[in-house]
């Protein structure tokens, strides 16, 4: 997609959570357009339902009420299957527990995805060594998870994350389970990611980190409460 | 990295006062007071079920690791088998060493059997080569992908797996038969197990081994999304294994190799009515109840998604 244009629209979007008798608003009324080439940071406090809303940007949950388009695709209704397609394709997620599989290699954990995707080997090969390369671990590529630091397996998670050539990058709170030395090397590395054209939407609490983003958008209490640097249209829900 | 600039110049609010509920909406501290589940815990755990693997992915490892133990050397699989062997035994040795200090109740087995865990959590936490863990990781390579040359690979492994592994139960067994490690009443108490071992039909024997094969092989599957969940897989699978006093081959043969040593039991009877019938049992087990099933499971593309 070229810069500017919008990967994520959501239009008056919600999200209800019904246990027996109880009825739970995560999200309301929520608008937001993500376009290519940004960095946006969703932040807010705990329980705000930020990460219901990346859960939903991801095709990890579905909306109750409102509309997501991707890539100007309507992605709200599909089947699982159909979002588990989309997902593998369009979207890369790092997450704050790296999510790495234990008992493969580096080169094989950041290969798995594509595997999916029915890509021959030598395409394969190349997009891992590209992707391990942009995120300097392929002097590690041999190693299992571990045998990595924090820092290291966060970076082989972004490495697994952008081999796919996502149209997104989905960070949630990717800095929570590391120390601020490592934390800020994976922010830095998001950042030259960004530089390099990738779009990019974080979720964190991080004050620090939001600051890097080129917008942010506030959640409370399940509503956008502010949307910094954004056009009306995509302003406060 | 707290003082770049924002990249869009700064004009960007960075950090708002936090925000009022607006009138009307729940309050979230409330609402985690009357809800069972919080917004978050139900977002971190439906994000954990989409990232959980799928039988796919659960394959797609195995493969892989399996293609990686095909490729190891002869001699390391003899090595690594031989010390899984011997680690073995201490499933039979803390199951005798518990039954012997607990009073003869009825309720005596949920306790001792918890022994039986031991040696698999020796051998699996350690990455020793144990046979049973054999009848599925390098089995879905070959059913993947079926040729000759895997085939006669496959049965390289098994065979210097399975040999190694005997080796290290027997000379385990001979050491505690023949040495004072254990007490005599702890070495009264490993013959009664070995005794119980043997004490079934050559086909109820052959039985519950089928059972013991498919219960490590469904471990050995559960294996590669367990995390820092492992050992308790491991624990509760072979505790199981153990209760149900299904027939495994490595650790049945230390306790019939502990009788044969002691002179209580027959060599022919140990071979031909034990360590066989399980030996079979076992693989029948763990091919077709596990690796064939999920073989067809995953590449008939009926995954959890």
């Amino acid at each position: 997609m070229s810069a500017g244009e919008a990967i994520i629209r959501l239009s008056a979007l919600g999200k209800v959570f019904q246990t027996e008798e109880i009825e739970t608003h995560a999200l309301s009324d929520i608008n937001l357009v993500v376009r290519a080439g940004e960095y946006l940071a969703i932040s807010g406090p705990s329980g705000c339902g930020k990460s219901t809303l990346l859960s939903i940007l991801g095709l990890l949950d579905s909306p109750t009420s409102g509309e997501y388009l991707l890539a100007g695709e309507r992605v709200a209704g599909l089947s699982a299957a159909e979002r588990a397609r989309i997902r593998n394709k369009q979207i890369g997620f790092v997450f704050q527990a790296f999510n790495l599989i234990g008992d493969l290699s580096v080169y094989e954990n950041v290969e798995l995805p594509l595997t999916y995707r029915g890509m021959s080997e030598t395409e394969r090969k190349r997009r891992v060594v590209s992707a391990l390369d942009r995120v300097g671990m392929t002097h590690r590529k041999r190693h299992f998870p571990a045998q990595l630091s924090g820092g290291q397996q966060q970076r082989v998670a972004v490495a697994r994350a952008v081999a796919g050539d996502p149209l997104i990058l989905l960070a949630d709170e990717p800095t929570g389970n590391l120390d601020s030395t490592n934390g800020e090397a994976v922010m830095g590395l998001l950042q030259e990611l960004h530089a390099q054209g990738a779009t990019i939407c974080m979720v964190t609490h991080d004050a620090r980190y939001e600051a890097l983003a080129d917008r942010t958008v506030h959640v409370f209490d399940g509503r956008m409460t502010s949307a910094a640097g954004d056009e009306p249209e995509r302003g406060i829900g | 990295m707290t003082d770049h600039p924002p990249r869009d110049g700064g004009d960007t609010p960075r950090h708002t006062e936090t925000p009022r509920p607006p009138n009307g909406l729940r309050n979230p501290d409330l609402a985690d007071d009357t809800s069972p589940e919080s917004d978050e815990q139900r977002t971190d755990r439906k994000a954990q079920e989409a990232e959980s693997l799928d039988a796919g992915t659960t394959y797609e490892v195995i493969r892989r690791v399996g293609l990686r133990e095909l490729d190891r050397a002869t001699s390391a699989l003899l090595w690594s088998g031989l010390a899984a062997g011997l680690s073995m035994g201490f499933s039979f040795l803390a199951e005798g060493l518990l039954r012997s200090h607990l009073p003869d109740a009825p309720w005596q087995p949920l306790i001792s059997k918890l022994g039986y865990s031991v040696g698999f959590l020796i051998v699996i936490l350690g990455s020793q080569q144990l046979f049973t863990e054999n009848t599925l990781t390098p089995i879905v390579p070959l059913l993947h992908r079926f040729s000759r040359e895997r085939l006669r690979n496959v049965l390289r492994l098994w065979i210097a797996v399975l040999i190694a592994n005997l080796v290290g139960a027997v000379i385990f067994a001979t050491l505690i038969g023949r040495l004072n490690v254990v007490d005599a009443a702890t070495q009264a108490t490993l013959s009664t197990l070995a005794r119980a071992a043997l004490a079934p039909d050559t086909f109820t024997t052959m039985l519950h081994a089928v059972f013991a094969g498919w219960l490590i092989a469904l471990m050995v599957w559960m294996l590669p999304d367990a995390k820092t969940a492992k050992p308790m897989i491991i624990i509760i699978m072979t505790y199981l294994v153990g209760l149900g006093e299904f027939a495994h081959v490595i650790v049945g043969t230390t306790e019939v190799a502990y009788a044969a040593v002691r002179g209580e039991a027959a060599v022919g009877h140990v071979i031909f009515g034990y360590v066989l019938p399980t030996l079979l049992g076992n693989i029948i087990g763990g091919v077709t109840m596990v690796a064939s099933l999920n073989h067809a499971q995953a590449t008939s593309g009926e995954d959890d998604d």
